[in-house]
Formats: C-alpha cells, sequence, structure tokens
C-alpha cells in the first residue's frame, strides 16, 4: 500500500488543505463568471415584463417556447396552466426594453420553424398609435393552423366552384338541355331549307317541259313550298335569338364560373396576404412551405458527408456561345 | 510542468465555451440568397439540358434581380434566357430579351457587348437587324478589354465572311482559332466546322472532310443534338461533292435519327 508509506512530514502535503481551497475557489469563480457571461447573454438577468395570453387548447404550447418580435427573441414562455374554465392560460416573459413595440391590440401568433422546426410565439400586428401593453396584460391569441385545417379550408372554399362547374357542363351535356337542343334545331331547320331549295330547283329546271295545267299546278306546289320556306326562315328568324341567347347564357354560365374561379383564387391570395399575421408562416401558403423545403434541402445539401457526394455548383457568370 | 498544464487547460475551458457562444457571422439577407438560389439552379438546369426550367429560373432571378435593383444580375438572366430561347428557336423571343439591354447604360458594358454579340448570332440565322455592325459593337468593347469571349466573336466573322461567299477569309479566321488547343471546346468545334464549310466551298474536299469529322467528335463529347444535326447536314453536303454515296446515307441515317429525336427548323428537308 503506497499510501500507507507516506508520511505527513512529506513535503508536498504541506498547505495541502489550502491548495485544495484555493482550486476548489478558482473552480467556482470560472463556473461562476461563466455563467454569468452566458446568462447575460441569453438575456436572463435583463428586467422582464409578464403579459398573459388565453388559449383555447395547449397544443404546441410549452414553457420555454420563444417568443418573437419581427423575427427577434424577445422573451420566452413562462408558463402554461390549465384554468377553471378548461381553458389555456399562457404566461409570457417579455424583456421590458422591447415592450415599446408590443402594443395592446397585437396578436400574439403560435408559429412553427419549417415543417418540422419548434414552435414559437410571433408578437404581430399592433398599430403603432396603439398603447404600450401593461404588466400582466392579456394579448389576443391565435391559435397555429394544422395541415388538417388548412386541408378542410380550401376543400371548403373549392367545393362550390366544382360543383358550379360540373353543373355547367352538365347543362351542356344534356342532351335535353338547351344548349343541345338549340344545335339540334339549327342543324334540322338547316337540312330542311337545303331540302326545299333542292325542290325548288328541281321544279324550275322542269318548268320549260310542263303544259300550262300542269304549270298552274306546279306554281301551286311552288308557291306552297315557297310559303313552307318562309314559314321556316320565319321561325329560325323568331328562334335564332332564343338560341342565340341560351348560348350567350351558357357562354355567360362559362365565363361566370371562371371568374368565380378567379375570383376564388384572388381571394385566397388575398386571405394569405391581407390576414397574413393572423396566419401562422407555415400556411401563409404552399409557397413558403415548398420554399422551407427547399432551404432545408440546401442546408442538408451543404452539410457534410452529402456535400462531398454531390456535384459542384455550377458558376454563375455567362459566357456568350457563337454557335447557331 | 504538470501544474502549468492543467492551469491552462482551465483557462482553455471558459475560452472555448465563450468562443461557442460567439455572435453568428451576419445572415444574407433573404431576396439576396433567393437570387443566388435562382441563378444556380438556372445554371444547373441549363448543364441539365433542361432548357425550359432554366428559362423558367432565369425569369425568376431575373424579377429578383430587379426587386434588388441589381441590374449586372438582371443582365445575367437577360442574356442567359436569350441564348437558351435560342437554342429552342425563340428567336422572337431572344430578340425581345436582347433588345431591352441595347440602350440601356445600367447594364455593365461587357453585357451591352454580349448582347451585341447574341443579335450578330439572330442577324446570322436571319431574324432581321446588320449583323457585322452588332458585331463591331461587340469588337470594340473587347478591344479596350479583356474578353474571355473573343472566340465567339472570331467565330462570328468567319461565319459572316462565309455568308459573304468570301471562304478564303472565312477559313483563315477559323483555322486560326481551331489552333489554339486552350480554347473552349464549343468555340473550337464551331471554328473546325466552319473551316469545313470554307474548304467544301474551296472544292478542297479531303481536307473538309477531316475538319468536319474532327468538330464532330467534339460535338460527339459536348453532347449537342443540334450541332450534330449541323454537322451531318454539312457532311451529307461533303459526302455528295465526294461522290461517296456509303457516308451521305450514313449521314442521312444518323440525322434521320437526330431529327426523329429532336425535330425543329434544322431538320426541315433534310
Amino acid at each position: 500500500m503506497a499510501v500507507s508509506i507516506l508520511r505527513d512530514q512529506d513535503p508536498r502535503f504541506r498547505l495541502l488543505g489550502w491548495r485544495v481551497g484555493l482550486t476548489a475557489l478558482l473552480l467556482l469563480g470560472i463556473l461562476l463568471v461563466l455563467a454569468g457571461f452566458l446568462g447575460e447573454r441569453s438575456g436572463l438577468f435583463r428586467d422582464k415584463t409578464r403579459i398573459q395570453l388565453l388559449a383555447e387548447n395547449g397544443t404546441g404550447l410549452a414553457p420555454g417556447l420563444q417568443v418573437r418580435l419581427s423575427g427577434f427573441r424577445i422573451g420566452v414562455v413562462d408558463d402554461v396552466q390549465l384554468n377553471n374554465e378548461a381553458r389555456v392560460d399562457v404566461t409570457l416573459l417579455i424583456e421590458t426594453r422591447y415592450m415599446k413595440w408590443v402594443k395592446d391590440d397585437a396578436l400574439a401568433i403560435l408559429q412553427q420553424d419549417g415543417l418540422v422546426g419548434d414552435h414559437f410565439i410571433e408578437i404581430a400586428g399592433g398599430s403603432p398609435a396603439a398603447k404600450q401593453l401593461q404588466e400582466d396584460g392579456t394579448l389576443t391569441f391565435v391559435p397555429a393552423m394544422g395541415l388538417s385545417d388548412i386541408a378542410q379550408d380550401l376543400r371548403n372554399r373549392t367545393l362550390p366552384l366544382l360543383d358550379e362547374m360540373r353543373n355547367t357542363m352538365q347543362y351542356i351535356n344534356d342532351p335535353q338541355g338547351d344548349v343541345r337542343k338549340t344545335v339540334a334545331n339549327v342543324q334540322n331547320m338547316t337540312a330542311e331549307l337545303r331540302q326545299t331549295r333542292e325542290q325548288l330547283s328541281q321544279l324550275l329546271l322542269n318548268l320549260s317541259n310542263l303544259s300550262d295545267g300542269e304549270l298552274r299546278q306546279t306554281l301551286q306546289h311552288t308557291d306552297a313550298l315557297l310559303q313552307r320556306t318562309d314559314q321556316i326562315a320565319a321561325e329560325l328568324q323568331q328562334q335564332l335569338p332564343g338560341m342565340l341567347a341560351d348560348t350567350a347564357s351558357g357562354l355567360a354560365s362559362f365565363k361566370q364560373t371562371a371568374a368565380d374561379a378567379s375570383a376564388t383564387m384572388a381571394l385566397l391570395r388575398q386571405t394569405g396576404e391581407q390576414a397574413a399575421p393572423q396566419i401562422p408562416g407555415m400556411v401563409r401558403n404552399a409557397d413558403e412551405l415548398l420554399y422551407d423545403a427547399g432551404a432545408t434541402l440546401n442546408g442538408l445539401q451543404q452539410s457534410w458527408p452529402l456535400k462531398s457526394l454531390l456535384p459542384p455548383e455550377p458558376v454563375v457568370s455567362f459566357v456568350p456561345e457563337s454557335r447557331p | 510542468m504538470k501544474r502549468v498544464r492543467s492551469l491552462l487547460c482551465l483557462l482553455l475551458i471558459p475560452v472555448l465555451l465563450a468562443a461557442c457562444s460567439s455572435t453568428p457571422p451576419p445572415v444574407t439577407p433573404a431576396l439576396r440568397q433567393e437570387l443566388a438560389q435562382h441563378m444556380l439552379a438556372a445554371r444547373a438546369a441549363e448543364r441539365q439540358g433542361r432548357w425550359l426550367s432554366a428559362i423558367a429560373k432565369w425569369q425568376s432571378a431575373q424579377q429578383t434581380a430587379q426587386l434588388l435593383d441589381d441590374w449586372a444580375a438582371q443582365g445575367t438572366a437577360r442574356l442567359s434566357q436569350a441564348q437558351l430561347q435560342m437554342r429552342i428557336e425563340g428567336y422572337a423571343a431572344a430578340a425581345k430579351l436582347l433588345v431591352e439591354l441595347q440602350p440601356n447604360t445600367l447594364y455593365p458594358e461587357e453585357q451591352q457587348a454580349m448582347a451585341a454579340l447574341l443579335r450578330a448570332r439572330l442577324s446570322l440565322l436571319g431574324a432581321g437587324g446588320d449583323a457585322a455592325l452588332e458585331l463591331a459593337r461587340a469588337e470594340a468593347y473587347c478591344r479596350s478589354h479583356a474578353c474571355s469571349w473573343q472566340a465567339a466573336i472570331t467565330n462570328l466573322h468567319a461565319r459572316l465572311h462565309l455568308r459573304a461567299a468570301e471562304p478564303v477569309q472565312a477559313l483563315a479566321l477559323a483555322q486560326d482559332l481551331a489552333a489554339h488547343a486552350e480554347l473552349a471546346p464549343a468555340e473550337r468545334s464551331h471554328a473546325l466546322r466552319t473551316a469545313a464549310e470554307a474548304l467544301l466551298l474551296l472544292g478542297r474536299l479531303a481536307e473538309a472532310r477531316s475538319s468536319l469529322l474532327a468538330a464532330l467528335a467534339i460535338d460527339r463529347e459536348l453532347a449537342e443534338p443540334r450541332w450534330l444535326q449541323d454537322d451531318y447536314r454539312l457532311l451529307i453536303r461533303i459526302a455528295e461533292a465526294e461522290g461517296d454515296t456509303a457516308l451521305a446515307t450514313e449521314a442521312r441515317l444518323r440525322l434521320g435519327s437526330l431529327c426523329a429525336a429532336l425535330p425543329g427548323a434544322a431538320c426541315a428537308g433534310s
């Protein structure tokens, strides 16, 4: 046993207690400085203002979530509690120096970084003229919209449009409908006119070969034919405006449907743009989702070892070619 | 010594921890990142031969560059789109894109010169305009600046001589150009092809054939179907002039196969 043969008088044991204590103190000091440094950087010692939110449910809400304003971290979620009305009380701690931008008509929107990122609360929509929110004031909370909600919303908007288009197509294709009937009527009348014209031509050709009696009889026949032609022409004249009106009404219906589609798309876009502060970033539009996915993919592509497997990025400068 | 090392380690730990919590580098603005992404995606699509996708990407890049008031990037996008439009025989669209670059001094001078070169190309393709004048504009820039695309100007000069039925001058320019080993393969093959056409006009058929076969070898390497079509049409003319029916038949078969896969103006009458 090596320890048993060491004596207390060994010079290496001199002031051993002091030395151990000093080292421990030094380490403690370093740890405190570090903790202070990191705490300062993360805003731990900065003055905070407590504000409240009232949420219908606590999905996605948890203590420690970041609170952002214009993309900057300005605070954290301090507490999430179920209240007596089975709703959720959320307490936020906002750095007081940022409170000047948190107006009492601002919205607290639950958002998510991309598809798979962390949730955070974005404070947005406060009007410059509104008053600054006071300590323990309550902000209006806008919950995150799930993918199923977006799908439902889109479905609600697009289904009436599709129904209208289907009805229009049915109306056009219906054999008993106005459009098909109109076309059939025009075809029949045109055929009758052609037949009558042929009969008249035939009669005129045979006129020279007829006797007086036959001529009279034939002229009477011709007169009847002409009357019939007049009748058809009159009928056409009478019905054409209606037919044209029917066709125009079909076209108008089509135009209306197209306008509806355009209006719906405009409405969707407008909703996305105007209500942007009220809808989580993830659902503003599909472009953003794709953009996020693209950004994630780019990030992956930039990281090792994928980066080494991918071909080098092309040079962006332009070089003109001479060959046609 | 051991103590000093321990002390150093102790001091190093907080330094390392502080370094880890240092401020991240400044973030590039979102629109700038978007522009860079559009440009890279467009070039990648070009490289992969997806011309229509490349044009769409360049359009997005142009729009983003407009938002950034970045005229150089707009110029790059316009020039690239024009060159791609020419590849898919969209000559009217190419001309429209290039017209925008002509009088606008906000675009860099080099890009205006490049636009002049492309307009000369369009003119040679029969889209109107004065090819010689446009080439002179491009050349004026390259005379006063270092120009990496001088070869393209020389090639187009040679083509202009061919069009003016001056095969001797065309041959001199093209052969001089083709002799440069460091030349970009596309320009080298173009020079060899122009030399072959000039030699055909001069009746030096064996040399014409040899020059064209060298151009064909490069174009196969470059995998450019339209240039291969152009080469085979000339090869048919050379083979017919030589009376080599076997070669003419083979060239026709190859051209027919190319045209079946990629129809266009180059295949008309083939």
